[in-house]
């Protein structure tokens, strides 16, 4: 019965998306369009009464005239060391903030278009950075809505300093 | 023309160092502070002649360690007695008393450079830091913030 059931389901959905009516009312309606490149979009929920409008706006990306100008005829990744002539250390925290969301998760490298190697050398030095707690304002929040009193654990041995050296 | 008197009078006294010990690896200070107190830094260094100097090691509670050392290493202090261990590194934290603190002349410059954490920096700083990427084309920013805790 199952294997009918999802035949059917994906017979329905190879189908071109005119076909896709019920009652004369398209049920995936998409529109393609183009807008400039650096836009972000913002989704905004909007209710009145039992009506839901979710709407993506194209908002600026705050990042106008900050982003850095390195000549890059080659396509190479935003942390090679090629094109900016330093190897990132986990110390460079304001470069790795840039790489991580508000609570510390890795954003994926579609976004931030770094290469594989580079994404996990990143993964390292993120991890070294927030073990030597450098990294305290991106962390995801306590539940029940606790509130830290430090930016360092206060648990046996994480209470002390550490670095790292071989890299 | 100099005759360099005071430098003359320095080496044959006692001098006072200081030495910060934030985020410097016990370790890696060590041969630095053995320097001055052996008197190894002076032109009339003799293994016979007594010639070293006093070091204050300052803010030792918030010395670095290596990796996972801080709670792998064992200081080696057993006396080969039956009950005896190897106890671990810890710190502790005392006031320099202010007749010492008179003493000082110079600084012993330290070994290891000290990270600056994110919470450190201002707003401003991190404001006009440079961007290495834009947002791509049709990008949908999570603007509700840092994600809810798993209950």
């Amino acid at each position: 019965m199952a294997s009918r059931y999802l035949g059917l389901i994906s017979r329905q959905y190879h189908r071109p998306l005119k076909a896709c009516l019920v009652n004369n009312v398209p049920i995936c309606q998409q529109q393609f369009s183009t807008t400039s490149v650096n836009k972000l979009k913002e989704i905004q929920k909007k209710t009145e009464g039992q009506l839901t409008e979710i709407e993506g706006i194209h908002v600026e990306s705050g990042r106008e005239g900050k982003i850095l100008n390195v000549e890059n005829p080659q396509k190479l990744c935003p942390l090679c060391p090629q094109k900016l002539g330093v190897e990132v250390k986990y110390t460079d925290v304001l470069i790795l903030r840039q790489f991580l969301r508000p609570d510390g998760c890795m954003i994926p490298r579609e976004v931030t278009g770094l290469c594989l190697s580079a994404q996990r050398r990143l993964q390292k030095l993120v991890h070294r950075a927030q073990r030597s707690g450098l990294l305290s304002e991106l962390r995801p929040p306590l539940p029940d809505d606790r509130q830290r009193t430090s930016h360092k654990s206060n648990y046996k041995w994480r209470k002390y300093n550490i670095f790292y050296d071989d890299d | 023309m100099a005759h360099h008197r005071v430098q003359q009078w320095a080496t044959f006294a006692r001098q006072w160092w200081v030495y910060d010990a934030t985020w410097q690896c016990p370790f890696r200070s060590a041969p630095a502070i053995i320097k001055h107190l052996q008197g190894k830094h002076k032109p009339i260094y003799h293994p016979t002649n007594d010639c070293g100097d006093h070091v204050v090691v300052i803010n030792s509670k918030h010395i670095a360690m290596e990796g996972d050392l801080w709670r792998t290493f064992k200081y080696s202090h057993h006396t080969g007695g039956k009950d005896s261990e190897d106890p671990d590194l810890e710190t502790f934290s005392e006031n320099v008393p202010d007749e010492i603190l008179k003493n000082l002349s110079g600084q012993i410059q330290q070994v290891m450079t000290v990270p600056k954490g994110i919470h450190e920096y201002t707003e401003e700083e991190k404001a006009e830091f440079p961007a290495l990427f834009d947002w791509p084309q049709d990008h949908i920013m999570m603007r509700s913030g840092p994600s809810k805790p798993k209950q």
